[in-house]
């Protein structure tokens, strides 16, 4: 049948290779360094000087928690948590007590503009989440909905290369396992997602194991052809109108980006390729830890190598889907009889009432926030000047709805990581009822450096009081 | 004469305010929702609905948006263009469909700096590959000339940019391998060149600019390349042959009896089989089946469901491109079966092995596309039937009807749970909550008729001991009433013109890469009429669309 063309195509790893091996003569042992070593260790490298750096991360675990297993029992300085789920053993922010003296939690914050239009809910949630802007049909009905301007990722990196007078090698990492419609460009549009190990890999580091002396002409050669492209998309955009207009004008900018970004040199050993390997096989969430651990690998050497300052990480759909977590104990595969769609992270939060599906969805809380931990030691394992990368992060977790309803009121934000010691931890901040959580964002960008901010996102809702996370 | 037109308007319009408070997800506004199932326009009135100017002179051209070549296109492109056939936008690009939409659709996911960049490795990786051998590639005996190089710029620019190429740019590209070959070897000329060439604007994009002077009132007429793209990209997903070339090259393009002559060539070609399979796979939403994943007792699954999607394909073809109709589609008695889905299924072994058999299928459980496991597994869930995923399939791809997201402050209190029941009693709650009612009837009604199918499309008598109830409704449509199982259904949805109006509406929106909606709803109208005069023949469609003053122009720039 001639239908059947269903054959695996190259990886295109596979493909990086065999441009590197025919079209560039390659010597990469020489700059691979000491093959004996594990090749994930003794990598990154001092970042350039200019200031003390500090990093981002934004972070959404999806559909929301159970609020007596998540929140602290009191305000003010000293977190504790009550127990009042059984059998939840932990609370759902357990995973993050490590960094307890760098934690704020936050309570009484709305996700307003979430809530404005048709796509509340899910969509609305994870697209608010680091932007403050509320989504909006379009006037020309491309789509059905589109966000209305910049998450703050986005709007930290524009900070710093402002600062640095340079463009960084990526503005951000938009890391994403599934989904991931969390970062936003100033128009609105959706960031490049970074969902193959390999790939991150390769487009992040793999010019940068080159000698110089080919890094140079592949370069030169780039910078060229992409200037006689640039005026192909000009001349096309003289000759069309209204959004085809827009649409060429977009592709322009974005080659722009590209050709900025092209001579940004990394000053720092090269991990080896060979360790990042795209998990194969099987179902995506039974691999979803061996990817998450290499991904936090890679994005933790971003970091340490200065490629970028600013990330966001997605590891699954928010909202409906076939979202398991197996590696819990239960979920796809269990063999009881059991029907219904029990373990479906989804199914479970909306029936967040039930004693049973509350304890799950608290502990799959649990479990994602866990991995923003595991994400956090892994920084504060890799030094930098005289302590640790940690110390430059503060990092951004938050939910697309707040409960299994689906409400967007009391949403479950946390601040964690001292950020360069703008962040004073250890304490629950109460604030009153329908705070929006542009208040929120405004405080992250104020604790990033950027200390005149005052709004963030949507200009109309209620800017009252700042928070302070110092 | 049946009047296919009123359920275009039907299509935007229903379900879009099923609960108070709802705006239309696609489209409609608040009070015109009780218009749908109550009254629409007689034939020949014109679409006055909208309040907009009606009839084939007021309506269209459909909006049809500048599109960038998906990667299926670009693959097939290469194929065509350079011998490339490693698929290698499959492999590079990330998956550029947006959900719901077709792969035509002008707002593939968004152009930003990462995909340039993977725009610019497939550009790369392509051209190494072509000018690994020059000869090959030039035909000449000595590629390093200058004079090699006009000729193959020559031959190589109006194919890759799809149109007559100016010297301007034809002397632009020399001065790229120019340039290129005097840095290093003949072979880099070319492979710069190429590289260039292949992240180009029109290379990329399908610009249909027009000619000036048209002879349509508010229209510009297409230059008859750009016919030639637009029919080589609906028919046969890729460039235009060197027929279509000298189709347009003479000017039987400009009209629709050349366009017809070509067309006719073209869905007669094996080439044809491929889009067609394409533009059905995705209107019914099936064409992802080779990612779903079911729960362990499903053993064997993963092995089965890339034939799942072969068996599916192989009755689309069977139908649409045999004469057949759409009706036909929907309640065809018979499949294509192989010995590994026959185990899977608990059928009778065909003994082929591998190879597909055509069986008849057993009356009363399966009949049509929508009992074939590829749709069914495609909608159930991991570990059951999911009768509103189903349903919702149902009512968004074949009625053109989509009921707004659960509003956000829904209710989500269901009963308890009995593991013992059946997946139907745990879903009656929608319906028996009047918060939900409003717009689960429509979609529980629907996929209720599916319960004799587990998650896998599996048949069952009874589940959790309970015997299995497949009684359904339609509601809101033009073919009202009960009904029992998901063969009635089908045999119910073939007899509906809203089915056949949503189809074409369908097809619209895969050739004009654009969701066709509210106002622009009535350029459908008279093609959708004619196919359900036609009886639903597919390919008496294409050749409606094609021949439509519609396909050759577009609006004003």
């Amino acid at each position: 049948m001639h239908i059947k063309s269903f054959s695996k195509p190259l990886s295109r790893r596979h493909v990086l290779r065999g441009l590197s091996s025919s079209a560039i003569a390659l010597p990469l042992l020489e700059v691979m360094g000491c093959s004996d070593a594990d090749p994930r260790e003794d990598v990154g490298a001092a970042p350039r000087s200019g200031g003390t750096i500090k990093r981002f991360i934004g972070s959404i675990i999806p559909n929301g928690v159970v609020p007596d297993a998540w929140f602290p029992t009191q305000s003010g300085g000293g977190l504790q948590w009550g127990s009042s789920m059984q059998p939840m053993p932990e609370h759902g922010l357990a995973g993050l007590s490590d960094f307890a003296d760098d934690l704020i939690v936050l309570r009484g914050i709305e996700n307003v503009v979430g809530q404005r239009n048709l796509g509340a809910g899910h969509i609305a949630g994870i697209q608010s989440m680091l932007t403050g802007h509320e989504l909006v049909t379009p006037t020309d009905n491309t789509s059905d909905w589109v966000m209305t301007g910049p998450s703050i990722d986005q709007i930290i990196a524009e900070h710093w290369e402002s600062q640095l007078g340079a463009p960084l090698a990526k503005r951000t990492l938009n890391i994403t396992a599934r989904g991931n419609m969390i970062s936003f460009n100033a128009e609105g549009a959706p960031a490049a997602k970074k969902k193959n190990v390999e790939n991150l890999f390769d487009e992040v580091f793999g010019l940068a194991a080159l000698p110089a002396e080919e890094r140079a002409r592949i370069r030169a050669e780039r910078k060229s052809v992409l200037d006689g492209v640039m005026s192909s998309y000009s001349a096309l955009e003289a000759r069309v109108s209204g959004a085809d207009k827009a649409r060429v004008q977009a592709h322009l900018d974005a080659i722009r980006e590209l050709e900025l970004r092209i001579d940004t040199e990394l000053e720092c050993t090269i991990p080896q390729a060979e360790a990042y390997v795209q998990p194969q096989g099987g179902g995506e969430w039974e691999n979803l830890p061996a990817w998450i651990d290499m991904m936090q690998d890679l994005l933790v050497l971003a970091f340490s190598c200065d490629v970028t300052r600013s990330a966001t990480v997605q590891l699954r759909d928010c909202g409906g889907g076939q979202s398991y977590l197996p590696w819990l104990g239960w979920g796809a595969y269990e063999e009881d009889g059991s029907n219904y769609d029990l373990h479906e992270h989804h199914e479970m939060s909306h029936r967040w009432r039930n004693d049973e599906d509350a304890v799950r969805l608290a502990l799959a809380a649990q479990y994602y926030s866990a991995q923003n931990a595991t994400l956090l030691d892994k920084m504060r394992a890799t030094p930098e000047g005289g302590g640790t990368l940690y110390d430059s992060v503060l990092l951004l977790q938050g939910s697309d709805i707040a409960v299994g309803s689906h409400e967007q009121v009391d949403m479950p934000f946390v601040v964690v990581g001292p950020a360069g010691g703008a962040v004073r931890g250890n304490r629950m901040i109460e604030l009153g009822d329908q705070t929006p959580h542009n208040r929120l964002l405004a405080a992250v960008l104020r604790a990033l450096g950027m200390a005149d901010i005052t709004h963030v996102g949507a200009s109309d809702v209620d800017y009252g009081a700042t928070i302070s996370l110092a | 004469m049946r009047n296919g037109k009123k359920w275009a308007f039907a299509c935007v319009l229903l379900g879009s305010g099923c609960y108070e408070g709802a705006n239309g997800a696609m489209g409609g506004t608040d009070g015109e929702t009780d218009s749908v199932a109550s009254e629409g326009g007689s034939a020949g009135e014109g679409g006055d609905e909208t309040g907009e100017p009606s009839g084939e002179e007021g309506c269209g051209p459909p909006s049809a948006p500048l599109r960038r070549l998906s990667r299926r296109e670009l693959d097939a492109t290469l194929r065509d263009l350079l011998g490339d056939e490693t698929q290698p936008a499959t492999t590079i690009l990330h998956d550029d469909r947006v959900p719901g939409a077709f792969d035509t659709h002008a707002n593939l996911n968004p152009v930003n700096d990462g995909l340039v960049y993977d725009y610019m490795l497939l550009a790369e990786d392509v051209s190494a590959r072509a000018s690994g051998d020059l000869t090959a590639l030039t035909g000449c005996d000595d590629p390093g000339s200058e004079t090699c190089a006009i000729d193959f710029i020559a031959s190589l620019c109006p194919r890759a940019l799809r149109r007559p190429c100016s010297a301007d740019e034809r002397d632009a590209w020399l001065a790229t391998w120019s340039e290129a070959s005097e840095l290093a070897e003949p072979a880099d000329g070319y492979r710069v060149m190429l590289t260039s060439v292949l992240q180009s604007a029109d290379f990329l994009y399908r610009p249909e600019i027009g000619v000036d002077g048209s002879q349509y009132p508010e229209r510009r007429a297409l230059s008859g390349y750009e016919v030639a793209s637009r029919l080589s990209y609906l028919l046969w997903g890729t460039m235009p042959d060197d027929v279509l070339f000298e189709a347009a090259a003479s000017g039987a393009l400009d009209e629709a009896d050349g366009v017809t002559q070509q067309a006719t060539r073209m869905l007669a070609d094996p080439r044809a089989v491929t889009t067609t399979v394409h533009f059905h796979q995705q209107w019914l939403g099936i064409s992802a089946i080779g990612e779903t994943i079911k729960a362990q007792q499903f053993a064997g699954y993963t092995d089965i469901r890339d034939d799942l999607q072969i068996q599916a394909a192989m009755l689309i073809e069977d139908v649409t491109l045999g004469g057949g109709s759409l009706e036909e589609l929907l309640t065809a008695s018979y499949t294509y079966l192989n010995d590994p889905l026959a185990d899977f299924y608990g059928l009778p072994r065909p003994g082929t092995g591998d190879a597909f058999e055509r069986v008849s299928l057993e009356e009363g459980r399966h009949a049509g596309i929508l009992t074939h496991p590829a749709f069914l597994a495609t909608y159930g869930s991991m570990d059951a039937s999911a009768p509103v995923r189903r349903g919702l399939a149902v009512l968004e791809q074949l009625l053109c009807s989509s009921p707004p997201p659960p509003p956000p402050d829904v209710s989500d209190t269901l009963p308890e749970v009995e593991l013992d029941g059946t997946t139907r009693d745990r879903y009656e709650a929608h319906t028996s909550d009047p918060s939900c009612a409003g717009c689960h009837i429509p979609i529980d009604g629907i996929g209720f008729s599916f319960e004799h199918y587990d998650a896998v499309g599996r048949w069952r008598d009874e589940e959790n001991g309970h015997p299995i109830d497949a009684s359904g409704e339609l509601s809101g449509t033009d073919v009202d009433g009960t009904f029992d199982g998901a063969a009635e259904l089908g045999a119910r949805l073939a007899q509906s013109e809203q089915v056949s109006a949503c189809y074409v509406r369908n097809l619209f929106e895969f050739t004009y890469g654009a969701t066709i909606e509210g106002e622009s709803a009535c350029v459908v109208e008279p093609v959708a009429a004619a196919f359900i005069d036609e009886g639903g023949n597919f390919e008496s469609l294409i050749l409606a669309l094609v021949a439509s003053d519609d396909f050759r122009t577009r609006g004003e720039l």
